[in-house]
């Protein structure tokens, strides 16, 4: 393993120090404070590229802080799946960004918004470490900034429900951090190292001294990482949440931030814990169920909801868990599908949520009914409403397609029909609740009757962009699928 | 808040030797138990405390919300910066001895480069926090201070 | 002897059920804590001796940390050079969480004041 350069501390250290000074910048010059967190993110992120170029599809590189070789000190490792992470991340957030500067006027107080440009930076920042660290102890830490990141960018809106959902979400996901932690003690005590390389080669001599402290800590880390990622009985906070959040907030919270846990929970599951392991306890088997069950009631639970942000929260239970299905089939077809939906679903729930935030912003309007003919007279919110629908539904053209193909060809691969039919159901279902709204504004007869607001440029722009996206995702999804088949290669 | 004599003597009279303390504990954090941390948190009790035992105004009077989040920030940034100065040095972020910080002798005051200097960044941090968090949770409904503008 | 306890279990939930008039939510919740007590007691009661040398906690981590900690950090104060030198990256961490919280709690009171 060679050293790689500064360049992923960077990343970490250019937001966070952008994030320290946007409330400075803010009391003085409003303008410059968004300006300072929009040139850290594009830096972070053309700060990612320069390492895809540098990494390759095969190789691994290690970044030692402080310069302490690893059981001492902590280390961020850069490999082919980690970059692919880390570039959705930067990438996706600084497109909600730039959205959000054009909707945070009219959903938060004046003097609050430079504290949310301070609260995106960090938030960002401890989601590009997450995927980064190669250090338990670490993640640890970088779970609680991102916690508390995602439940203030919930509750800064001036609304109770904010406040409530908010603190369900905090509550909830205190928890799950409490569970970690308490795994991540339970893995030191048996093992004697934080870093995942040096506890995976440990974890398979201590399995046979310590066997119940290890299924314990798994069983945590099953219930810390379901819980913040919503995996199905653990998803309750959820909905609320999702829901009542400012729509940047939302797309951000729906788009990136469930999925880092899941990611995380994968590089627990093949960096952390030894083959061995995984073939003693059915982790996988757990994972899997429970993915196919969140699949099917996330939704069934969305054709309920009069609400069109709640229906989008439900939905996105339902596509989280495609992601787990992924890992639970534990099989390279299947996981590359589960790693091609993190990226296919952050492009089409923030498109989705970002078209609902346009919706809501230029005319108010949040029940699904009241949407009639709504399409004449916002026509680009609607058809990127559209185009999202369509990949959540799995149309050929979309990004969705590939990922449920591949999932699909896991199935069949492990012979498991049954995840098959669900995964088949769940796009029907979702063809059924998304589907109705596109026909209704579109085509009924009926006329709009509220007032319209012209939508700004800025999310007139990311709109466009998130069609573009979903579509490119769909279109040109071969160079992924083969940086894939290398990346996994690894691990089998 | 509260209205005791005896209660003010006695804060007035004990505040400056807990800030001491604190201080103390924070640029001792490399020689004995203690950090910024505990310093932090020992100094910004004393603001707490004059707050407590006075009102809302005597407390800013010590440390205002300007100043107050200006060292919010500023411990942290400073904290992060010190670790680029270590990829200035040539060595890895947050580096200390192989990024040629002067260790010194072990067990005096001018030791343990970096670490002297994040410690006392932390120390700044964990203080303010308290007192922020403190005045911002004891505030009433009415602005005080520079909020009259907001709201 | 098991099914025994079975027994005794099913009398109590019907006891605290019909006699003590306890809901039957909070009567699967009580049962169900208990399962995952009894389960942990068997990992906690498989976990390592508590300072017993031989321990896998003590490897060559906290060798180094103990023996070369003041000649390569300069500070003598071990759990200082821990977190600020070996681990300094987790404390910034910390820091970040304290700068966080602060951000969370103003920025909501702010929005909520009126």
């Amino acid at each position: 393993m060679e050293s790689a350069g500064h360049q992923p501390v960077l990343i970490i250290v250019l937001l966070l120090i952008s994030a320290f000074i946007a409330p400075l910048l803010y009391r003085r010059w409003r303008f410059l404070s968004g300006a300072v967190v929009l040139a850290a993110l594009t830096g972070s992120f053309i700060t990612a590229l320069l390492l895809l170029s540098k990494s390759g599809a095969s190789s691994s590189l290690s970044y030692h802080l402080g310069n302490w070789p690893p059981p001492w000190g902590i280390e961020l490792i850069i490999d082919p799946l980690r970059v692919y992470m880390l570039l959705v991340v930067t990438g996706v957030s600084l497109w909600i960004f730039i959205y959000a500067l054009g909707d945070l006027k009219h959903e938060l107080h004046n003097d609050v918004i430079g504290w949310y440009y301070s609260l995106y930076a960090v938030l960002v920042a401890s989601m590009s470490a997450i995927t980064l660290t190669n250090d338990l102890f670490n993640l640890f830490v970088l779970m609680e900034i991102c916690a508390i990141t995602a439940c203030a960018i919930i509750t800064i809106k001036d609304q109770r429900e904010c406040l409530e959902a908010g603190f369900k979400y905090l509550i909830m996901s205190a928890m799950g951090t409490g569970c970690f932690l308490l795994g991540v003690a339970m893995i030191y005590m048996v093992t004697g190292y934080l870093n995942y390389s040096f506890i995976q080669s440990e974890l398979s001599l201590a399995l046979t001294d310590y066997p119940l402290n290890i299924f314990t800590a798994a069983a945590l880390f099953i219930v810390a990482f379901g819980t913040k990622a919503a995996l199905f009985p653990l998803h309750v906070w959820l909905p609320d949440a999702h829901a009542a959040a400012p729509s940047p907030s939302s797309a951000m919270l729906s788009g990136l931030v469930i999925k880092i846990y899941a990611f995380a929970l994968f590089m627990i599951f093949y960096r952390v814990f030894p083959r061995s392991l995984l073939d003693t306890i059915p982790l996988n088997e757990i994972i899997l169920w429970l993915g196919a069950m969140g699949v099917m009631f996330g939704s069934i639970y969305a054709m309920l909801q009069t609400d069109l942000k709640k229906m989008l929260a439900y939905s996105s239970i339902s596509q989280i868990a495609f992601i787990f299905m992924g890992i639970g089939l534990d099989q390279p077809l299947a996981l590359t599908g589960g790693l091609y939906h993190i990226m296919v679903h952050a492009f089409t729930k923030s498109t989705l949520f970002m078209s609902a935030g346009a919706i809501i912003y230029s005319t108010g309007v949040r029940r699904i009914s009241d949407l009639g003919g709504i399409g004449k007279v916002l026509p680009l919110p609607l058809f990127a409403f559209t185009i999202g629908s369509a990949s959540m539904i799995g149309l050929p053209g979309t990004g969705g397609l590939i990922s449920k193909w591949y999932l699909a060809l896991g199935t069949l691969e492990t012979g498991r029909i049954l995840f098959l039919l669900v995964i088949l159901a769940s796009s029907l279902l979702n063809a059924i609740y998304y589907m109705p709204i596109v026909i209704n504004a579109f085509m009924s007869g009926e006329e709009f009757k509220e007032k319209v607001k012209i939508v700004p440029l800025s999310m007139q722009v990311t709109l466009a962009a998130g069609m573009i996206l979903v579509v490119i995702s769909g279109i040109f999804s071969r160079q992924v699928i083969i940086f894939f088949e290398q990346a996994l290669t690894s691990l089998y | 808040m509260m209205d005791d004599q005896i209660v003010r003597i006695t804060s007035r009279l004990v505040a400056p030797f807990i800030q001491l303390y604190g201080i103390y504990i924070i640029l001792h954090g490399h020689l004995s138990p203690g950090g910024g941390f505990s310093g932090g948190a020992i100094f910004g009790a004393s603001l707490v405390l004059i707050a407590l035992s006075f009102n809302l105004e005597a407390g800013i009077k010590q440390i205002s919300h300007q100043t107050a989040s200006v060292l919010e920030s500023g411990g942290a940034l400073g904290f992060a910066l010190t670790g680029l100065v270590a990829i200035a040095f040539g060595g890895n972020y947050l580096a200390n001895r192989s990024a040629g910080f002067p260790l010194g002798e072990a067990g005096q005051f001018f030791s343990s480069g970096a670490i002297l200097v994040i410690t006392v960044f932390v120390g700044i941090k964990v203080a303010s926090t308290i007192t922020t968090l403190f005045y911002n949770i004891i505030e009433k409904e009415e602005p005080l201070g520079n909020h009259k503008q907001t709201d | 002897m098991f099914y025994i306890l079975i027994l005794f279990l099913l009398i109590f939930a019907l006891f605290l059920r019909f006699i003590v008039g306890v809901e039957l939510r909070s009567i699967l919740t009580i049962y169900l804590l208990g399962l995952i007590v009894y389960f942990f007691s068997f990992a906690v009661a498989e976990m390592p001796t508590f300072g017993n040398p031989h321990n896998p906690a003590f490897n060559e981590v906290p060798e180094r940390y103990l023996e070369a900690g003041p000649s390569e950090t300069g500070a003598i104060n071990i759990i200082s050079s821990v977190i600020t030198d070996y681990r300094a990256f987790d404390t910034l961490g910390e820091a970040t969480v304290l700068f966080v919280a602060i951000a969370a709690v103003v920025a909501t009171l702010k929005s909520h004041r009126d």
